[in-house]
């Protein structure tokens, strides 16, 4: 078996054990340096993240969704500038990979000048559209660094254009997998080498080749900067720098978590999608704090299955990251020792640990489950801390992700993911505030939504309206962030095709957070056989330019057709529009405690609907003025609490008839035994 | 003592209840999950997501065979603490399950009780 075993994945995880050279060299670093240095380094990866994003053009890569990291020579993450903070533990793992299988195998070797490729999950990599670029810094001989780069490219020579086939059984079926592999040696591409993984790509070999590139210059810069600084300061500052930052790091992590209540926090979520079919599934947290470590227990969690919806367990951790990063130690240094108070547990054979051929092209689809897990488990460790202000409920985690491809109006083949409704999902509301509209991608929060102007410009359609989506967000005393409509049709050319690896078209996967509502579901929807390029054609032009008004007054001739969320590869014809909708943040405690004014402030923004401030809100308004009743309102809301007393039971009475529901067999397929989530199928994939 | 820990629920350290922020109701043991002191309703999801398609799987609400919204309230005030969205029949969250004694430490407790502070 070459590829590593799961649990020792995680392992690598963890800070290398210091060196007594290491230690002494830390010695050598005054506080001065140490503060004005780690700025540096900070500096170096975000001039060599800009190099990555102006060189690179798959359109995520465009928009941020990539990571330049820093690692130490044994391979642990000292900085790095982020896009995703998935990348800082997918980029350490094949690097240690390198050192401990490769460096020093005499066929394989590390020498100045190379540099490796990897996109396998089985050794690190979040998923094989997320390819990353190694390379080693040396100095005088010696080797002194690690720098990575890792850019998402859609495309992979998968059974379906776009790197994350919803139709994959197995890995068999998603396309190129590369180990850890030189690709280059003396700062040049090997050609052979590069020919072969373009003719992976041929359905889009123009963004491969230009992102592999991009990559590649994007660790040269971080290379040539290092090696700058390591004449200015000689290796030992490098190293004891690295060292101190890890350490700290580390320590820091701890002193916060030790501020926390100890206890035991759980979640749990449910999925509706497997990628294949649709199917619940459950995956469940269970976090202990105890004095200054972590242990995320994911026990409980649904079996594997037959489609793509997994993750190994260091994607799952990958996953947690951008959650522990961004919020709870959002002002920590961002490296491995930062995660190096926290356990995994994974028992064998879950969605979140399946066995090594179970395709993971989606792994983050899975994944959201895990940063849909956290904001819930932390929000309560938090509360009561200093941390308060970080309490927020769930962003809209749905990655909405549309692939089209076919030929360009410029006669170019192209496949790529379309980056705009993935970056602008909702923010979750938050302990004090609503949840910010459009907020971002929840993966990749650094990202941005591209400009539609370039994407008409690089695709073979014509966008229709891009906008904040009505309702989108879930309910509450803080509100989440709406999430955004999107509509494109063929244009200039006949047809193209598109599929969309996404989910929560029956439920959500993230709740809402004390009290607050999940965000609202999302189906799939086309409509076929438009006649709209003839209502251009007489001049018509005004239409509609919202998808909900569309949909219920159907303004437009055609065939509305509605279905789940995710959907397999299918073409679409000129008059076809194609409609896509990023989610809305999960909200915040107790609908009836938000202000009434401004209940009516989202309904006159549009952000609202007059039915939601009515039936959910409980607000009392004129219909045609939309001029708040103050007095009405309140005695609309006491008969809500009136309501809510009289409907409801107390807790026993409740359980005994709630426990013998149990929902229908055909969606349970995937689910495990109802209703611990136990193995109860063999799963055969060939 | 009172320590506050979710946007709407208190704990009451010396007495060691979970209380409603609100209005102060003593909803139940915290060393029990708050959630059986509360009066609990399942909700269908198009109670609180309007469908916007009529006579389609997917309507824009969640499905009712997938998921319920069950809330929990206070029995006196009636506001709401949580809610789980959660497939018919799944057993409830135990959410929260604080080290008590710990926590009394944090607050200072234990130094007050050896002085005779608390009554």
């Amino acid at each position: 078996m070459s590829h590593v075993d799961q649990q020792e994945l995680l392992n690598w995880l963890k800070p290398e054990k210091p060196s007594e050279y290491e230690l002494d060299c830390t010695k050598k670093i005054g506080a001065v340096d140490y503060v004005i240095y780690g700025e540096k380094l900070k500096l170096i990866l975000t001039e060599a993240m800009n190099v990555l994003i102006n060189c690179g053009v798959s359109d995520t890569t465009m928009s941020g969704d990539v990571g330049v990291v820093l690692c130490t020579a044994e391979g642990d993450a000292v900085s790095c500038n982020l896009g995703s903070f998935m990348h800082l533990v997918s980029s350490v793992l094949p690097i240690k990979h390198i050192i401990r299988r490769l460096k020093n195998d005499p066929s394989v070797g590390v020498r100045e000048g190379d540099f490796f490729f990897c996109n396998d999950p089985l050794y690190g990599s979040v998923h094989n559209s997320d390819q990353i670029i190694m390379m080693p810094i040396f100095h005088d001989g010696n080797l002194l660094a690690w720098a990575a780069a890792t850019a998402h490219t859609s495309e992979t020579g998968a059974t379906e254009p776009g790197g994350m086939p919803v139709r994959a059984r197995s890995r068999h079926d998603e396309g190129m997998h590369f180990s850890p592999i030189r690709i280059g040696e003396r700062y040049k591409f090997r050609s052979d080498l590069l020919n072969m993984m373009e003719n992976f790509a041929l359905r889009s070999p123009r963004t491969f080749i230009i992102d592999l590139r991009a990559r590649v210059s994007c660790c040269d810069r971080v290379r040539l900067r290092i090696n700058e600084l390591g004449h200015k300061k000689g290796p030992d500052f490098l190293i004891g720098l690295f060292r101190l930052i890890l350490m700290n790091a580390e320590s820091s992590a701890r002193e916060r978590i030790r501020g926390w209540n100890d206890g035991i926090y759980r979640a749990v979520v449910f999925t509706d999608s497997i990628g294949l079919k649709e199917g619940l599934q459950r995956v469940a947290l269970t976090l202990t704090k105890s004095e200054d470590s972590l242990s995320f227990d994911f026990t409980g969690t649904s079996p594997e299955h037959e489609g793509s919806y997994h993750a190994f367990p260091h994607t799952a951790v990958a996953h947690a990251a951008i959650y522990l990063l961004g919020w709870p130690f959002h002002d920590l240094p961002h490296c491995t020792g930062t995660l190096a108070p926290c356990e995994f547990i994974f028992p064998p054979g879950t969605v979140l640990s399946p066995r090594e051929e179970a395709a993971s092209s989606n792994s983050v689809m899975i994944g959201s489950a895990i940063m849909s897990l956290l904001p819930q488990c932390f929000s309560r460790l938090m509360f009561d801390s200093p941390q308060q202000e970080l309490v927020s409920a769930p962003m809209g985690n749905t990655g909405s992700g549309c692939v089209i491809s076919g030929l360009t109006q410029w006669g170019l083949p192209v496949t790529d993911m379309l980056a705009y409704p993935l970056n602008t999902e909702g923010g979750g509301g938050r302990v004090n505030c609503d949840g910010v509209d459009a907020m971002g991608f929840p993966w990749c929060p650094a990202g941005k939504a591209p400009n539609v102007e370039d994407e008409e410009n690089n695709y073979p359609f014509i966008c229709l309206f891009q906008k904040y989506a009505r309702d989108s967000c879930g309910h509450g005393l803080y509100r989440g962030g709406l999430g955004a409509q999107f509509a494109i049709m063929p244009l200039l050319v006949d047809h193209l095709t598109q599929m969309s690896h996404a989910m929560n078209s029956r439920r959500h996967t993230a709740q809402g957070l004390f009290g607050g509502y999940p965000p609202r579901v999302i189906p799939g929807i086309i409509i076929r056989n438009t006649n709209l390029l003839e209502h251009w054609a007489s001049c018509d032009i005004d239409i509609t330019d919202d998808i909900h008004d569309l949909i219920i007054r159907r303004t437009l001739a055609g065939e509305y057709c509605f279905t789940a969320h995710f959907r397999p590869t299918e073409l679409l014809h000129k008059g076809d529009i194609f409609i896509e909708f990023s989610s809305g943040g999960a909200g915040y405690g107790d609908v009836i405690e938000r202000d009434p004014e401004g209940v009516i402030a989202d309904l006159c923004n549009g952000q609202i609907s007059s039915w939601v401030a009515e039936h959910v809100y409980g607000i009392v308004f004129d219909p045609d003025t939309l001029v708040l009743d103050l007095n009405k309102s309140k005695s609309r809301r006491e008969a809500m609490r009136a309501e809510r007393c009289l409907k409801s039971l107390p807790y026993r009475q409740f359980l005994e008839s709630w426990l013998k529901l149990k929902p229908p067999d055909e969606i349970l397929k995937y689910y495990g035994t109802w209703p611990d989530a136990q193995p109860n199928r063999n799963i055969f994939r060939f | 003592m009172k320590v506050r820990i979710t946007e709407s629920l208190d704990i009451d350290l010396v007495k060691e209840l979970w209380c409603c922020n609100r209005c102060g109701y003593e909803l139940i043991s915290a060393r029990m999950n708050y959630k059986e002191g509360c009066l609990v309703r399942a909700r269908d999801p198009s109670d609180i997501f309007q469908p916007l398609v009529k006579n389609q799987p997917y309507t824009f609400a969640p499905d009712p065979n997938w998921c319920r919204i069950v809330e929990f309230y206070c029995p006196q005030c009636g506001v709401m603490f949580e809610n789980e969205c959660l497939p018919p029949g799944h057993p409830i969250t135990h959410d929260i399950e604080l080290d008590l004694e710990k926590l009394k430490i944090k607050h200072g407790i234990h130094v007050e009780r050896s002085k005779g502070g608390i009554t």
